[in-house]
């Protein structure tokens, strides 16, 4: 049932990704295309989406799913009830362990094999979500095919270029005006290249 | 997030000082979950207990639940418009390179850190060549043995490294 499937995954990514944002992004990654939840472009939209309205990436991603896929099974009351439930699973294990280190646990967190055990999930953190900045990045720009042992690769050309814009914006406000680069002014920056592009490279057509 | 929850909460409201902040940002980094869950648990707890830790992590969901709900309605609907299709060609490409900066910017903690930085590198290659070539394994794999490293490693061999250093 979707209900119960929801839950589960939300849950078991609100429990296994330490230190929020992007942390979490793998996760999910990995939980909507098992489930063929959303198509890796959906989940594009949707951390840009999350990124440009208020709160934390995993609520809004729980809530789109939920609303989405409870919709699909139960029509607008389905919708409500998804939204809700994928919303309160992702956000159960934080409220229960936060609430445990509140009352009594607060010595745990600077416990030596609990500090160690967070160091070692911290460098495997980054490598998760350098993997699947990489697989994204590539599935974007050019993707990569294979098929009976044999790999191609396409290349995407708009996409490549409005990328190169992003990474000569991001550059220039960073390095030449030494400005802390904000998600979401990257976002809509990256809206209007998109808008601007694909209207400037059709016109001339 | 964190200069929006800074100004409220410290400059604001004066519930903590920077020093408890600093802390319980530290606390919130090494605990499951969304950031923002747990700063409004803990300190609505500290506040005012459990009905209060309830409160303040029900104030956090609520504008984001219903805002998302309003878009998950409305995108089918926006998604028609050509220019639209286009913003959203942009934000895929400003997604993906926010997502990869983002593990630069976090890989440069890891400097000095050899364990961490081969677990990394070999995490990185075998998550991705698993996603490249379909192969079924869960990230939570990683994870679990990450923490595992992190034991032997951090707290284990440093400890007996110290006690022949005596």
């Amino acid at each position: 049932m979707i209900f119960l499937e929801l839950f589960f995954e939300f849950f078991k990514i609100g429990l296994f990704t330490i230190g929020g944002g992007y942390a979490m992004i793998p996760l999910i990654k990995e939980a909507v295309l098992n489930h063929n939840w959303l198509s890796e472009a959906e989940f594009l939209d949707m951390i840009g989406i999350s990124e440009v309205t208020p709160g934390p990436i995993a609520i809004n991603m729980a809530t789109y799913i939920g609303v989405e896929q409870g919709g699909l099974f139960m029509g607008p009351f389905g919708s409500f009830l998804g939204g809700l439930i994928a919303t309160f699973a992702v956000i159960l294990p934080a409220f229960i362990i936060m609430l445990l280190i509140s009352i009594i646990l607060k010595r745990v967190i600077k416990n030596r094999f609990v500090q160690g055990a967070l160091k070692g999930i911290r460098a495997v953190a980054v490598a998760l979500i350098l993997s699947a900045g990489i697989t994204l990045l590539s599935d974007v720009l050019f993707p990569i095919s294979i098929a009976n042992g044999n790999i191609s690769v396409s290349f995407n050309k708009t996409p490549v270029f409005i990328f190169l814009l992003i990474a000569f914006f991001s550059f220039v406000l960073t390095k030449v005006m030494k400005k802390k680069l904000q998600p979401i002014l990257v976002i809509v920056v990256s809206a209007v290249i998109g808008i601007v592009i694909n209207y400037l490279l059709i016109l001339p057509a | 997030m964190l200069t929006l929850i800074h100004d409220e909460l410290v400059t604001k409201k004066n519930w903590l000082n920077d020093e408890e902040l600093l802390e319980m940002t530290a606390i919130a980094e090494s605990t499951p979950g969304p950031i923002a869950i747990n700063l409004a648990t803990y300190l609505g707890y500290k506040k005012r207990g459990w009905l209060g830790s309830i409160f303040a992590t029900l104030g956090v969901v609520i504008p984001t639940f219903a805002i998302m709900f309003a878009v998950a309605l409305l995108l089918s609907n926006l998604m028609q418009f050509e220019a639209v299709q286009y913003a959203f060609m942009g934000i895929k490409c400003g997604v993906v390179f926010l997502i990869v900066r983002t593990a630069f910017v976090l890989a440069k903690g890891l400097k000095g850190d050899i364990v961490g930085i081969i677990v990394f590198i070999i995490v990185a290659i075998l998550m991705t060549a698993f996603t490249l070539f379909a192969v079924n394994f869960s990230a939570i794999y990683f994870i679990l043995i990450g923490g595992l490293i992190g034991i032997i490693f951090y707290a284990l061999l440093r400890n007996k490294k110290g006690e022949s250093n005596k």
